[in-house]
């Protein structure tokens, strides 16, 4: 085993070194980058897919200008100021509509979260009677 | 008698891209090697244009043989099926759709696609090559019956410099290079350079290199580096032109890859080439990649990063050590001794040979 790959074993083993101390910045750094990572859906999990649209509901008007070549820069900035006022028209009316349907998407999940829960205790409820019925005829 | 020709097929052939790159490469030493080579593509850029043709116009012989570069989903993969030529599968990787699915689902939905048809293919191709021992196994899970590691040909800096050069205690410029996606972790990386700052390197600095790929993802980089204070520390360099990547590469004291999934990590080899010390995360290719000739971390965590940067700082041995096995490894991947290994396994899967 190379020494560096014991190296890199011991770092992270310990961690930390002393110039590392623990505390509210690296509480703060980990939390910070911990919000980007991806969101994994499960099977039927409502709540992480509306997360997920959640990412996708505000529309940006503003079309990125990046290019190679500065020409094209350009040229894509001249299209985005002769275009912006549509642009923005419909980023806004599309950015309305996917916060309604977050709301929708939340009410429903919401729903559907009672519904499970009436559902459970009708379950209970049921599998007592069927307890109470047994014990009575046998 | 001619002997059968190997022709490239590619789904989009775009110069400077890593796989364009390697076909054309690859369609030199087949061409060298007495075959007469042809590129078929989906789209092609229009200064290649002249180098390859539609897929659909096609005439192809009977004992062809087809090598189809397999790296996103593609309308070519249904004509595929239904060719009657020999079908070999070279597979650059598609990443695990679940990095994309927050920030760019209809990407996602691709690469679900793509991993469909890689499915789909695996009964139609007779044999694969992968550029590592992850991506071949990702082929062999998916029902593919003969698959081989087989370098990836890409260009390298013809020599580095070798002479030892410290990664400084204060002011450490950390570098990496790929494109703004989620799978490559981007975060990781600032996030480490952020708890360096805090502790015991002020004045490092972050470059990191590559396009613009996914939009949100890379605005929320931009806030990240904002939020954690870091913002005039991290320099977003986008695509660059080869002679700034260079230098990119040869300003930069240390090499941070925290990436999640690579198909094979070049850039990680690019920075060994020119003796630049690497530090990357144990995930997906990239150990594989970087063999014994990097410091690899079993954790991302910021303070274990930061804290590898630092130990390097503090141990010049080290970084010694790293460097020349660095340029051992990279040596391993230069066209000249890659480009031979590749041509030899292609002609002996095509039995042509």
């Amino acid at each position: 085993m190379p020494a560096h790959t014991a190296v890199a074993r011991a770092l992270g083993e310990e961690a930390l070194f002393e110039d590392y101390p623990e505390g509210p910045d690296l509480t703060d750094i980990r939390a910070a980058v911990e919000r980007l990572a991806p969101i994994e859906l499960a099977p039927g999990d409502v709540r992480s897919a509306l997360g997920l649209v959640a990412e996708h509901a505000t529309i940006n008007p503003y079309a990125a200008l990046t290019s190679r070549h500065p020409a094209i820069t350009r040229l894509k900035l001249v299209t985005r100021k002769l275009t912006f006022f549509v642009a923005h028209s419909i980023a806004v009316q599309v950015t309305e509509l996917a916060h309604a349907l977050l709301v929708a998407g939340a009410a429903t999940a919401d729903r559907i979260d009672l519904l499970e829960m009436e559902s459970n205790q009708v379950r209970r409820e049921l599998d007592e009677l069927r307890r109470r019925l047994d014990r009575d005829t046998g | 008698m001619t002997r059968p020709a190997i022709h490239q097929l590619v789904p989009s052939f775009v110069p400077g891209d890593a796989i364009g790159s390697h076909v054309r490469r690859l369609r030199r030493l087949l061409n060298g090697a007495g075959g007469q080579s042809r590129t078929f593509v989906t789209v092609a850029h229009p200064n290649l244009k002249g180098e390859c043709e539609p897929y659909r116009k096609a005439s192809l012989g009977a004992d062809d043989v087809l090598l189809y570069h397999l790296s996103c989903s593609d309308s070519m993969v249904g004509w595929l099926l239904n060719q009657p030529q020999r079908l070999l599968v070279d597979y650059h990787n598609i990443t695990e759709p679940k990095w994309f699915d927050r920030w760019a689902p209809l990407a996602a939905h691709d690469m679900r696609l793509a991993r469909l048809q890689v499915a789909s293919l695996a009964s139609r191709t007779e044999a694969a090559i992968a550029h590592s021992r992850f991506s071949a196994d990702d082929l062999l899970s998916h029902g593919y019956g003969h698959v081989e590691v087989a370098p990836l040909l890409f260009a390298l800096p013809p020599g580095a410099d070798r002479t030892a050069r410290p990664v400084p205690e204060r002011g450490a410029r950390w570098l990496f290079v790929g494109r703004l996606a989620p799978n490559k972790c981007q975060q990781a990386v600032i996030g480490a350079l952020a708890a360096a700052r805090r502790g015991p390197d002020p004045k490092a600095t972050l470059t990191l290199v590559g396009g613009r790929t996914v939009g949100p993802y890379a605005d929320e980089l931009k806030r990240l580096a904002l939020e954690l204070g870091v913002e005039e520390s991290v320099r977003f360099a986008d695509h660059v032109p080869d002679a700034e990547l260079d230098a990119a590469y040869r300003n930069a004291d240390v090499f941070v890859c925290l990436s999640r999934h690579e198909g094979f990590g070049a850039p990680v080899v690019e920075a060994m080439a020119r003796g630049v010390p690497v530090v990357a995360l144990r995930a997906a290719a990239v150990p594989e990649t970087a063999g014994d000739a990097a410091l690899v971390l079993d954790d991302d965590d910021p303070a274990v990063v930061a804290a590898a940067v630092r130990h390097l700082a503090t141990h010049p041995d080290l970084v010694a050590r790293l460097r020349e096995a660095g340029l051992v490894r990279a040596a391993r991947y230069a066209p000249e001794q890659a480009g031979p290994e590749l041509l030899e396994r292609l002609l002996s899967l095509a039995k042509l040979g």
